[in-house]
């Protein structure tokens, strides 16, 4: 596993995960699904993600960071969980988006 | 864990104030040793925390009367053992015994208003996904200085001991502390915990170096495992979240209090001011609410009484209360009479 990825257990099955989110084909890193390994993307070109519990199409060859400043995100003020990994904040630029990931973008709300 | 503790100050009585609020001799991560401080003294501005994003202070064992030309200048024991507002969880000492949640608000100025108003150090803060429909949404954190507050994040919303695990390795990503208010809810009508799980999340987030504190119930078991289980602080709940309806058990409040060593805030149900000076009087080390503040008709003015509140629970408890009696006992003299 590349050294830029917190290794998080997944914890077993949770509530989220009994709603029915996070079991698209970018779940584990080790499913035969294959991927899409062209270093240029077409700028037209699409993939299919799963973000925050809805199917998009987003622009194919995207890096993480890329992807949040796209949805007007302050990378700094959000956690994101790919494939049920936690990132840390500095491989964002690094890592890219690809087909059938899933992502969670969350961030600190007003809550008691 | 010692029979000693298990079994000490089971006696009705209430603890001597020095017992109270003890607290660690050293601290396990101070960023400054007294051999700094002992040279510090006729320097000034010098003494800061470690970090800016924790502005809790950390207790010392020295004597040395620090010159605080900055607000974050590390506090002496004595300091902290003479100041009924400041707080001290896990070696860390904070500025107020009154924790405010941040939700419920009408709108993101009351609420920063409010919490001002309160003298509240200690915020805390849910996890959500971004509404990524909704651009450039304000979040809390434009409101709240992480330099100013300490920001406490909570696991609400989770009914699984894993959710929560999930939601806190989320928090704690966000790179602003370890801590964490740990809550597993067993009931969706009621809110009320789901002691079993909150125990299981408990020792693995303590296992991957959380400061845990927990949201529990009345149960003085479920508390003593917790506490086991490496919490820093047990929170029990007045009454249900969002309920207003104050401390329904006092009782046992005060036996789980006596009987764990690591601070007891009192968490939900607080629905006025005197619902807090009654929980401070228990000798609660602190009270946590939400509701009651953002759903008051002002908020702002709620927050202040509810500072007094605190405070004078404090107090009233230090001080030492009366014996209540049931018989009369005048309070002038009965001699001296006219015929």
């Amino acid at each position: 596993m590349p050294s830029w990825r917190r290794s998080d257990e997944p914890p077993g099955e949770s509530g989220a995960e009994r709603a029915g989110f996070g079991r698209g084909p970018g779940r584990r890193e080790t499913t035969g699904h294959s991927r899409d390994t062209t270093g240029g993307a077409l700028p037209d070109q699409k993939i299919r993600v799963r973000l925050n519990g809805k199917d998009r199409e987003i622009p194919a060859g995207l890096t993480v960071r890329e992807l949040l400043t796209s949805l007007e995100l302050r990378p700094e003020l959000v956690v994101v969980e790919l494939n049920r990994e936690i990132l840390g904040r500095d491989a964002y630029a690094d890592l890219p988006v690809r087909e059938g990931d899933t992502l969670e973008v969350v961030h600190f709300v007003g809550g008691g | 864990m010692t029979a000693d503790r298990r079994d000490r100050r089971t006696t009705l009585e209430e603890d001597p104030p020095e017992e109270v609020h003890s607290l660690p001799a050293v601290p396990e991560e101070a960023p400054r040793q007294p051999a700094e401080l002992a040279g510090a003294s006729g320097a000034s501005g010098e003494v800061l925390p470690a970090t800016v994003e924790s502005p809790g202070h950390d207790v010392t064992e020295s004597t040395e009367v620090v010159v605080e030309e900055t607000r974050r200048a590390p506090l002496t024991v004595a300091e902290v053992e003479s100041d009924p507002d400041i707080l001290a969880i896990a070696g860390q000492t904070f500025r107020s015994r009154l924790i405010l949640g941040t939700g419920k608000y009408s709108g993101n100025d009351v609420m920063a208003r409010a919490i001002r108003a309160s003298g509240a150090h200690i915020v805390t803060v849910a996890v959500r996904r971004v509404d990524l429909d909704r651009t450039r949404e304000e979040g809390v954190l434009y409101h709240l200085d992480p330099g100013d507050f300490f920001l406490l994040a909570n696991t609400a919303g989770c009914f699984t001991a894993d959710e929560a695990v999930r939601y806190a390795r989320l928090a704690r990503a966000a790179g602003f502390n370890e801590w964490l208010k740990l809550e597993v809810i067993g009931d969706e009508r009621t809110l009320l915990p789901d002691t079993q799980a909150t125990i299981t999340a408990a020792k693995e987030l303590v296992a991957e170096g959380f400061k845990v504190m927990a949201y529990t119930n009345d149960d003085l078991v479920s508390a003593l495992r917790l506490e086991d289980a490496g919490c820093v602080a047990i929170m029990p709940l007045a009454s249900p979240i969002g309920s207003g309806l104050g401390v329904v058990n006092p009782f046992f409040i005060r036996e789980i209090k006596r009987r764990c060593d690591v601070p007891v805030i009192v968490d939900a149900g607080v629905g006025t001011a005197s619902d807090a000076c009654i929980a401070m009087e228990q000798g609660m080390d602190g009270v946590l609410m939400n509701t009651a503040i953002a759903a008051a008709g002002d908020p702002v003015a709620m927050a202040e009484a509810m500072r007094h509140a605190v405070r004078a629970g404090r107090l009233a408890f230090l001080a030492g209360r009366m014996e209540p009696r049931e018989i009369a006992v005048p309070s002038s003299p009965t001699r001296g009479m006219l015929d």
